[in-house]
């Protein structure tokens, strides 16, 4: 009758010491999987992805920061393995969209540059084609005083075909490839960088500067050395009835005038009031 | 029959062996054994990774701060490895200062890291240490399941830490420091905490901590206070064993807080301090008031708006009648401004604050977010499962770790509290904090762990270990984490080479010196460019009206950076972009400065820096 009993609690306790074993190791992924139903928790395993790529069409522009150093492009939604820059305040093609561990992401086309970039980088410009493709004229956006470079080859090691490309001069590509777009002028063909190139996508822009001065001059014509009419303050949004040169023709309490599209940002039609 | 006899031999053997074993662990050369075994584990396992981790990624300087103050050490400066790295103190700064004196580059390491210098080096050598110390300490507190415990802690470093160890500040490097010491001294035995090498090892991690950072050595002290009381709590008034800690901990820091100050000593350090301590409050945390806030306190100064700008947008040494009372007057009129509120009511105030850094906002890698609240809360199902398994056989360490665990929660919202007031969060304080949560909550964790360590089936053998090992790094787990980390570093870095590729434009006009606008250069600075200071100083930053900043302008044959300088004939001003130099000089009228583009230079990142020559300044003209 001991015996028995000794049997009997001897297997009691082998059971309790099973329950224990158990529920302490079931704790740790216990509490995980808690955090993860109460939203605590923003990151998903490889099997929780959403994988499934919306295809979109249309135009995004990228965002300006006030460093304007580019939006970065990764190889995949997710990635932090970046293949490629794309310049601020420009149009890009919407290829896709893809949510990963809660955030999106865009599939994007610049300029024969394909990759991912996250959606906050971005806004919705067009359902239409704005972007550009061969055949678009394109502006020299940046400002530099020497101008930039004409190469025989998209390759900044080739040899110099053209210099000294100022703001504003304007070209009409013929063939785009990996951020390189091929134009001919004066009878030469060379490959330009499309990081310092701009379009004319729409006519509906708003004054984007990110600096101190927060506000630019409405000239009487397109050039840096016209008079200056009066000053528009920064995130005033303006219709562009003319574009010349890298200037767009506005008309501003009244006043007609030219602004440098370089401190401008092209924006959405909805987005006007 | 023959065969029956050999594995009887065999069984035989066996069984001895294992009898001798179990009897062995008791015995002192058993300890000694598991002991070296333990040790030997945890450095080999911490070296493996560092030396593979070094090898496959860079390092990066989330700030500048680093950068300035490797050229400090490295003699980059004024011309002398010097330790007055103000950021980095003695005695940490004095061993670096001395590699760098024997041998300017590191020699044996350059070939296989990616272009490292002593002073990421010394920190890398350090983190080591404390890494192997705090999982040897792990592995002998537990005293089971050794090799999981080894792969786990390490991969846990590179998922959870990798990032912040990798685009390193001073700061996070201090809070890692000193929740490693933390996480030392709390898997110590209170049998072995006074043990001289013990003490050596605390002392260490603590050291490095209070020199890189002594904030974030403030915030691990009352952890490490509750670990000591835990430890002690009847021992305290009755052995020497605590006092021998506490002394040893108070003489030490004594010490080095003496050597540090004795450094520092002179009339020049000190004002630079006042004025430093001022400038780092308006900058970094709340700003210059506006000018038409405060016109006329400005004007009683003789400040005006583009002065007042200047010294916000770190263009202030170009200022030809800047001085640093300026800045110290201001500080000490916000402060006198700001309104007398009661610590209850700052602290009301800041609750929300608190609570929204915690919870919501994420300016960290979201691991270390996830996992500073994930043991939190695993602590509530563990401690009620514990108490009711457990809580019978282990009343005593039940109610200790109880005591501990309500301590330290309080502690930790204390210390975000504290943060909150201050109204800022930078990205480092974030990092630094978060640390000390999750180490806090690991810690508390593995106390409650050790509550099972004699139940039967906590126990796995060597051979199942290696075998769940093997399961678990096999789908390439580590190799992935890296990857992750290095294409992060790559793009962090990508956007740092535009200072190194204007440096070397400086460096190849060798007769000329030039002044970098600040604000044009990004926060990140590459480790691999060893921004050498030459023929080159930034228009403001901390290093500014240092004794070493006045020594350095000596050097260059001028007490000031203003218009007197500019003026000469070799000196020029580079830019991101055309900017307006006036307002960079602190003058409100465009027309007060005369200044022509004479150069450009095209960096790699598709950006254009202008460098320009000053030609005339309101009534003044150059030669």
């Amino acid at each position: 009758m001991e015996d028995k009993k000794q049997r009997w609690r001897k297997r009691i306790r082998v059971l309790y010491q099973l329950a224990a074993a158990f529920c302490l190791f079931m704790v740790f992924p216990g509490t995980w999987k808690s955090m993860e139903n109460h939203g605590l928790l923003q990151m998903k395993t490889e099997q929780g992805r959403e994988t499934k790529i919306d295809p979109k069409c249309g135009t995004l522009c990228t965002k300006k920061s006030n460093a304007l150093d580019g939006v970065p492009l990764f190889a995949e939604a997710g990635s932090t393995l970046q293949t490629g820059l794309i310049p601020e305040g420009k149009c890009c093609q919407l290829l896709g969209e893809v949510k990963v561990k809660g955030k999106k992401w865009m599939k994007v086309s610049y300029c024969g540059i394909t990759g991912w970039l996250m959606k906050k980088r971005v806004n919705y410009l067009s359902q239409n084609a704005c972007y550009i493709v061969p055949g678009t004229i394109v502006y020299m956006n940046s400002i530099t005083e020497k101008g930039i470079v004409g190469y025989k080859e998209p390759l900044a090691s080739s040899e110099i075909v053209k210099n000294h490309i100022l703001y504003g001069e304007e070209f009409s590509i013929k063939e785009l490839k990996n951020g390189w777009g091929k134009t001919e002028k004066d009878g030469r063909v060379f490959w330009i960088s499309m990081f310092h190139m701009g379009s004319y996508p729409t006519k509906y822009w708003k004054v984007q500067t990110l600096s101190r001065a927060g506000e630019i001059n409405l000239r009487q014509g397109a050039g840096e050395h016209e008079k200056a009419l009066c000053k528009i303050p920064e995130n005033t949004k303006l219709v562009i009835t003319q574009f010349q040169s890298g200037w767009g023709k506005v008309n501003y309490e009244g006043l007609e005038g030219w602004v440098m599209l370089h401190y401008l940002t092209p924006i959405a039609e909805e987005t006007f009031d | 029959m023959r065969s029956h006899n050999v594995y009887q031999k065999i069984k035989n053997v066996t069984q001895r062996y294992i009898k001798w074993k179990r009897e062995s662990k008791e015995k002192w050369w058993g300890k000694l054994c598991q002991a070296a075994s333990s040790l030997v584990m945890a450095v080999m396992s911490v070296c493996f990774l560092m030396y593979r981790m070094c090898r496959e990624i860079p390092f990066s300087y989330e700030v500048n701060d680093d950068a300035t103050v490797v050229q400090i050490l490295d003699g980059s400066y004024t011309g002398m490895p010097d330790g007055h790295a103000v950021f980095v103190r003695y005695p940490l700064s004095w061993v670096i200062q001395k590699l760098y004196e024997r041998n300017p580059q590191i020699p044996f390491f350059h070939a296989q890291t990616r272009d490292m210098n002593w002073y990421i080096a010394v920190l890398v050598i350090l983190s080591a240490v404390a890494l192997a110390a705090v999982l040897f300490q792990m592995m002998q507190y537990f005293q089971c399941n050794r090799i999981l415990l080894c792969a786990a802690f390490n991969l846990g470093f590179v998922m959870i830490w990798g990032k912040c160890f990798f685009n390193l500040t001073f700061s996070t490097v201090a809070a890692f420091f000193g929740c490693s010491a933390l996480l030392f001294f709390g898997f110590l035995r209170k049998e072995v905490a006074w043990r001289p090498w013990n003490l050596m090892m605390l002392g260490l991690l603590m050291t490095a901590s209070w020199c890189l950072r002594k904030q974030c050595f403030y915030m691990v002290l009352p952890f490490l206070a509750v670990e000591l009381l835990t430890k002690y709590h009847i021992h305290f008034f009755k052995s020497v064993k605590p006092w021998v800690v506490l002394s040893f901990c108070g003489i030490l820091m004594a010490g080095v807080i003496s050597l540090d100050g004795h450094m520092y000593a002179s009339q020049q350090w000190k004002q630079y301090f006042i004025y430093n301590h001022a400038r780092a409050w308006l900058q970094d945390y709340k700003g210059f008031p506006e000018y038409e806030e405060e016109k006329n306190f400005y004007d009683s100064l003789g400040i005006d708006e583009a002065k007042r700008n200047a010294m916000a947008r770190y263009t202030y040494c170009l200022v030809d009648d800047f001085r640093t009372e300026w800045v110290e007057k201001t500080y000490q009129h916000c402060k006198e401004k700001q309104p007398e509120s009661s610590w209850k009511e700052r602290w009301a105030s800041s609750e929300k604050t608190a609570q929204r850094y915690l919870k919501k906002m994420s300016q960290t890698d979201e691991r270390l977010k996830v996992f500073c609240f994930y043991f939190w809360i695993v602590l509530i199902p563990l401690g009620i499962l514990t108490v009711i398994v457990r809580g019978r056989r282990r009343l005593g360490e039940l109610i200790r770790n109880m005591f501990r665990v309500g301590m330290m929660a309080v502690l930790v919202w204390a210390e975000w509290m504290y943060l909150a007031m201050n109204g800022r969060f930078p990205q480092r304080v974030e990092e630094a904090i978060r640390l000390l949560t999750l180490s806090v909550g690991l810690l508390l964790t593995a106390k409650l762990l050790h509550m099972w360590k004699d139940a039967p089936f906590v126990r796995w053998h060597a051979l199942l270990q290696i075998l769940l090992l093997a399961v678990w790094i096999h789908p390439g787990v580590l190799q992935r984490e890296l990857d992750d980390i290095r294409g992060i570093q790559e793009y962090n870095l990508r956007y740092a080479s535009e200072k190194s590729e204007v440096l070397e434009y400086c460096g190849a006009h060798p007769e000329a010196l030039y002044i970098l606008d600040t604000p044009s250069f990004t926060k990140m600075s590459r480790p691999q460019d060893n921004l050498r200071q030459g023929n080159w100083f930034m228009s403001g930053s901390w290093a500014a009206y240092t004794p070493l900043y006045h020594e350095k302008l000596s050097g260059a044959g001028t007490q000031t950076l203003g218009s007197s300088f500019l003026l000469r004939d070799n000196v020029y001003l580079i830019t991101k972009g055309k900017k307006n130099v006036a307002s960079i000089l602190g003058y409100e009228r465009r027309e007060a400065v005369q200044a022509e583009i004479v150069d450009e230079i095209a960096t790699s990142g598709n950006y254009f820096f202008e460098v320009y020559k000053i030609k005339g300044v309101s009534g003044k003209n150059g030669r």
